[in-house]
């Protein structure tokens, strides 16, 4: 919402300046967007005399001129025709920024001679494209005098970010109100010429809807004879302030009423309607075209304005037709002001894409008695600068409410508020609010005016004492901490956030990507994916499956920044049809390229899978996940390499997954180096972060020598490692402490679909030292164990 | 029988011994087999019994003497062996060793800690909830109706081929209405998380972070409120005597409605939040709107509350002198690398 300055004080009596005001507006919630002071700009120029114009030695059209300013005598070279001794003139100084022309003044030597500032035409100022000679001061006015006076154009354009429920400041009358309520001066009362009606009116307003409450009410008036000119200087300067294009009086009277008072109008040229005008739903697919010059489809839930014939002159609280609309030549005039319901009108502008001043105060909410004082206000306006006749008031049936009354607790100002108000300062606010209140034995009843739609209980009467007394009068106090100390983090959250530390420590770096993603990439690995109606773009149209794309993303986008090897990681939703809450939170972390930084002492490895587990499992263990109990489990799909990954599970909840990304994932990625992932899936492992008392068992010292020994068997290729390992620990779980497989050989020396794999067993005695028979025993044990269970045969 | 020898002039042989060998070569000659010692000790056989004890005696010690000398001088040979080896063994110590770096976490990641801290310090609990929402835990239960002009406010994501409007969350206050409807008064929590919002270009992202605030109690006042924020502001920010503007506006959630600025000084195109001329808008809040309480099943007439929001991303981008909104999305490992923490830089007020 933009105003002027005096624009404000037409309706606000004041004597306080721009700052006051600006700050003020923003303490009670009239946010200060901008305010645009083109006399600040315009400072430096100021009225100076030439007092002598002689020709320039070395030019015919040029004049050297002495000049008298405020700041004493200057020389200036000048081309002008006009610049004549005794002339009064605008200086612009040395350094000053020239609108116009874009540029910083400097003292400059022309053809010879020194120039120290300049004699400015009005196309170099920036008001108007004149630019056959300088400007000529006349008139009353002395040398030092504003030029953004003289040129009046020391008004400042107010801009404020109104909030959606305040309809009643899309006003400069509503901001005055608020001001004046909050002591910056006093509101004007607002008067109406009574205007003099002789004749009835050849035309009526008829309203025909099931629902009244689409349209409570239109009312307005004929006026014949008017003469439709170009609006006054005044009026078109205020419009012109705000952003708006004078067009002609009757056009420019509408949207000043609009902006002075927040109250929509629309004047139709009569001789262009057929009798009465009648407001009423549209028929399905019944067209109008409007002002802007577009044609729009209606539908049955649209209010248009039709005449007689069925012809619609307008779409209810949007836009008035073209049809009737009024140009130079409009000699009749037929005025409406309306009623709507704002749901109506949003829903209208929102099916036909059409937004207008109009609309963006019906939606908020217009003042209801505006019914009434809206068509005085207009007919003061058209008479003023139209001249003709007026009929008498004519309005349809009005279906309006009644003022809205509210009980208040006084006690709430504190209670809720947290602040003390005495009841009489209370009810000051109110008044001078434009609320009636009633002042009872224990409480005051409030009637609410109709232009504060957005009024509705005791909490908004709160807001609107503490609003003008001052939210900066709230004390601040030291918050207290007596209450029972409760867990910060449930075990989900905790462990949502403790795995990023985790992953990080292992060598990660933490991302951020899109909650979405491509839906073609996203179909290539889940059936079960969730689209969005109105993405922001084709490739993020889909809730992403899995967070491995958009990591193989992020690879992609690095690869012209030199990395070719990067550990990264994101912890953050994955979404599919199938999961309760359509989403689970998961770490996924991928990993490609030479583990280390290539260095002289680096082994230069590239990651694989067994480095991307060996992170996965390091995590997992910090997690305090029972990594010994996991079951290792074949993933079906898209994202792994089908014999290069497995999932983890305990129970039936899986833990993890890892292994290479699946090669044709990354040639549809656009990679064509391999890289590998894991995911952990948070819900599943939160269970392990309960908090557990920190105080341990005892220490046992275990005295008794411990002692090592190795065995390889030669095993079939499908035999799995994790097996041996269980199988030997199973052995003698009191004995057998640990169980390192050292070697892993499958070349060309053995047999086909043949591998050899060495173990070393570690056996710690409880309560007495090994005998030699003892572990021979345990040794043969194994022996037979692994020949027997895997058909392996030992190797020595 | 006496050592014909003089003690001293023994023990400097011993002691101008210079390598291993000559030092065993003198130990064979006094205390071998046949060496001096044993042969003198042999020798006293003959000698009277008060002879044969104290010439013992004297030889005895003389044998330790040499002994002991012996023993410290193979030190000193042995030491200084490995001090003239230690000469030829140097290498560079400067070449660049092999560092195992950690990853770094990313700021959004690092702001949210932090929030958590302060507020955890304050008696919060953290609550979450699903980025997917309903339409009634979105909007509607938060006083935002169909057709509310205050929908326009935010241009939201809607799901595909769904009936029931369900939706990108907005904001994270449907977390706010889960917790009432699950919970009984007293709640005090905080829910940061991802928000969705149908806007793209270089001051929005289509997807950011918010972190919400509930108080919800039989007393909570807009003084708790503005208290709670300014403490939670100077925590944050790290500065004493906040400068800041609470002033009135509007949300359908709370009644009466605020936002926060913190006045902030630009030197060298660098941000200092605390003092200054300018305002930057940082947070809105209320009192939690009787309407939204009574949607959540919580009696208005005897509970009532605060609530607040901020979004995380531009707590963030004050906090660590981040200028690019979108930035954060993208994953450059260089970004990653200048604006990422370490695992160890921790938030906490002990800095342990």
């Amino acid at each position: 919402m933009k105003f002027t300055l005096d624009w404000l004080k037409d309706h606000l009596e004041t004597s306080k300046d721009l700052k006051t005001i600006t700050e003020t507006l923003t303490n009670i919630g009239l946010e200060i967007e901008s305010v645009e002071d083109k006399s600040e700009d315009f400072k430096y120029f100021t009225v100076a005399k030439v007092i002598k114009a002689e020709k320039h030695p070395d030019a015919d059209k040029l004049k050297v001129c002495k000049v008298m300013t405020i700041n004493g005598e200057f020389q200036v070279v000048c081309g002008a025709p006009n610049a004549t001794e005794g002339m009064l003139g605008i200086f612009a100084p040395e350094n000053s920024y020239i609108p116009g022309t874009d540029l910083h003044l400097k003292k400059t030597k022309i053809r010879g001679v020194e120039s120290c500032g300049m004699l400015v035409s009005e196309r170099e100022m920036g008001i108007s494209d004149e630019h056959d000679g300088i400007i000529e001061v006349k008139g009353d006015y002395k040398v030092g005098d504003q030029f953004s006076k003289i040129f009046k154009l020391e008004e400042p354009i107010i801009e404020i970010n109104l909030t959606p429920n305040r309809s009643d400041c899309l006003s400069v009358r509503g901001i005055a109100r608020d001001l004046a309520a909050a002591g910056a001066g006093k509101l004007k009362e607002l008067k109406f010429k009574k205007i003099k009606d002789t004749f009835k009116s050849p035309m009526k307003w008829k309203k025909d809807f099931k629902d009244k409450k689409l349209c409570p009410g239109v009312a307005g008036r004929y006026f014949k004879n008017v003469e439709n000119v170009e609006s006054p200087q005044w009026l078109q300067k205020r419009l012109k302030a705000i952003g708006l294009r004078p067009i002609s009086a009757l056009v420019d009277i509408t949207n000043y009423v609009t902006f002075d008072l927040g109250r929509p109008l629309h004047v139709y040229d009569a001789d262009k309607v057929s009798g009465n005008l009648t407001m009423r739903l549209a028929e399905n697919k019944e067209e109008c075209m409007a002002l802007n010059e577009l044609n729009y489809k209606c539908d049955e839930e649209m209010i248009v304005i039709s005449d007689d014939n069925k012809n619609l002159h307008g779409i209810g609280g949007v836009m008035g037709g073209l049809k009737s609309g009024c140009s130079m030549d409009t000699k009749n005039v037929f005025l409406e002001v309306a009623l709507f319901d704002p749901i109506s009108v949003t829903k209208t502008g929102r099916k036909l894409n059409l937004q207008s001043d109009a609309r963006y105060r019906f939606e908020r909410g217009i003042d209801a008695e505006s019914i009434h004082w809206g068509v005085d206000a207009a007919s003061q306006m058209i008479s003023e600068l139209c001249g003709g006749e007026a009929s008498e008031y004519v309005s349809s049936n009005l279906d309006t409410d009644k003022r809205k009354i509210i009980s208040f607790d006084t006690n709430m100002v504190k209670t809720f508020g947290g602040i003390e108000v005495e009841i009489k300062d209370q009810i000051k606010i109110l008044k001078s609010l434009g609320f009636i209140v009633k002042e009872l034995k224990s409480n005051l009843e409030i009637e609410i005016p109709t232009f504060r739609p957005d009024i509705v209980g005791e909490a908004d009467i709160v807001e609107e004492i503490i609003r003008i007394y001052g939210f900066d009068k709230i004390p601040v106090k030291n918050i207290n901490y007596e209450e029972v100390k409760k867990e910060i983090l449930n075990t989900s959250i905790k462990t949502f956030h403790k795995i990023k530390k985790i992953i990080a420590s292992k060598g990660y770096s933490e991302v951020v990507t899109w909650s979405f993603m491509d839906e073609n990439k996203a179909k290539i690995i889940s059936n079960e994916t969730i689209g969005l109606k109105n993405p922001i773009s084709s490739d993020l149209n889909t809730m992403r499956p899995s967070t491995i794309p958009n990591l193989l993303e992020a690879v992609n986008q690095n690869k012209a920044r030199m990395y070719s090897s990067a550990k990264i990681f994101e912890v953050g939703p994955n979404f599919s049809k199938s999961l309760s809450d359509l989403q689970e939170n998961v770490a996924t972390s991928i990993s490609y390229g030479l583990i280390d930084e290539s260095n002289w002492l680096s082994n230069k490895k590239n990651s694989d899978v067994y480095s991307i587990k060996a992170d996965l499992f390091s995590v997992l263990i910090s997690l305090n996940v029972p990594t010994e109990n996991l079951l290792y489990e074949k993933i079906n799909g898209q994202i792994y390499h089908p014999g290069k990954s497995s999932s983890l599970r305990l129970g039936k909840n899986i833990i993890a997954n890892f292994g290479e990304i699946h090669p044709i994932l990354l040639k549809n990625m656009d990679i064509n180096f391999k890289v590998f992932g894991f995911e952990i899936f948070i819900e599943n492992i939160s269970r392990f972060q309960e908090n557990k008392s920190s105080s341990r068992g005892a220490f046992i010292n275990n005295p008794y020598q411990m002692v090592e020994r190795d065995f390889a068997f030669l095993f079939s290729r499908e035999i799995e490692a994790n097996e041996i390992i269980k199988k030997v620990k199973k052995v003698d779980k009191n004995l057998i402490q640990k169980v390192t497989i050292f070697d892993v050989y499958d070349g060309d020396k053995l047999p086909d679909n043949k591998k050899s794999i060495a173990f070393r067993v570690l056996m710690q005695p409880q309560d007495k030292t090994f005998s030699d028979q003892e572990i021979e025993n345990l040794s043969k044990q194994i022996i037979d164990v692994i020949s027997k269970s895997f058909e392996a045969s030992i190797r020595n | 029988m006496a050592l014909a020898e003089d003690k001293n002039n023994i023990l400097n042989k011993i002691k101008s011994a210079v390598s291993l060998d000559d030092l065993e070569k003198i130990r064979l000659y006094y205390l071998g087999k046949k060496g001096l010692i044993p042969e003198a000790l042999k020798g006293l056989g003959s000698l009277s019994i008060e002879e044969k004890k104290s010439k013992g005696q004297e030889l005895n010690i003389i044998k330790k003497l040499i002994e002991e000398t012996i023993k410290d001088q193979k030190i000193n040979i042995e030491n200084k062996e490995i001090e003239k080896k230690l000469n030829s063994e140097t290498i560079d110590v400067t070449l660049p060793p092999n560092i195992s770096e950690q990853g770094k976490i990313h700021p959004i990641s690092q702001t949210i800690f932090s929030i958590i801290e302060i507020f955890g310090n304050l008696n919060y609990v953290v609550e979450t909830g699903p980025d997917i929402e309903t339409d009634f835990n979105n909007f509607t239960a938060l006083n935002i109706p169909e057709h509310h002009p205050a929908r326009e406010m935010q241009d939201t994501f809607y799901i595909n081929g769904d009936e029931s409007n369900n939706v990108l969350r907005t904001h994270t206050s449907p977390v706010q209405v889960r917790t009432m409807l699950n919970t009984k008064p007293p709640i005090k929590i905080i829910v940061p998380g991802r928000t969705y919002r149908s806007d793209s270009d270089a001051t929005h992202a289509p997807m950011f972070h918010q972190v919400e605030g509930l108080v919800v109690d039989e007393s909570s006042t807009m003084v708790d409120l503005k208290s709670t924020l300014v403490t939670f502001l100077e925590e944050f920010f790290e500065v004493k005597n906040l400068q800041y503007r609470f002033r009135p506006s509007y949300f359908p959630f709370t009644e009466p409605s605020a936002e926060m600025d913190v006045a902030y000084t630009k030197i060298n195109n660098k941000i200092k939040i605390g003092e200054g001329d300018d305002w930057l808008e940082i947070l809105g809040c209320g009192m939690v709107n009787p309407i939204v309480l009574e949607n959540c099943n919580i009696d208005s007439k005897k509970y009532q509350g605060f609530a607040f929001g901020m979004g995380i991303e531009r707590l963030s981008m004050l906090k660590y002198g981040i200028s690019d909104l979108r930035s954060f999305f993208d994953p450059n490992y260089r970004w990653l690398e200048h604006y990422g923490f370490s695992v160890l830089d921790s938030q906490t007020r002990s800095g342990l």
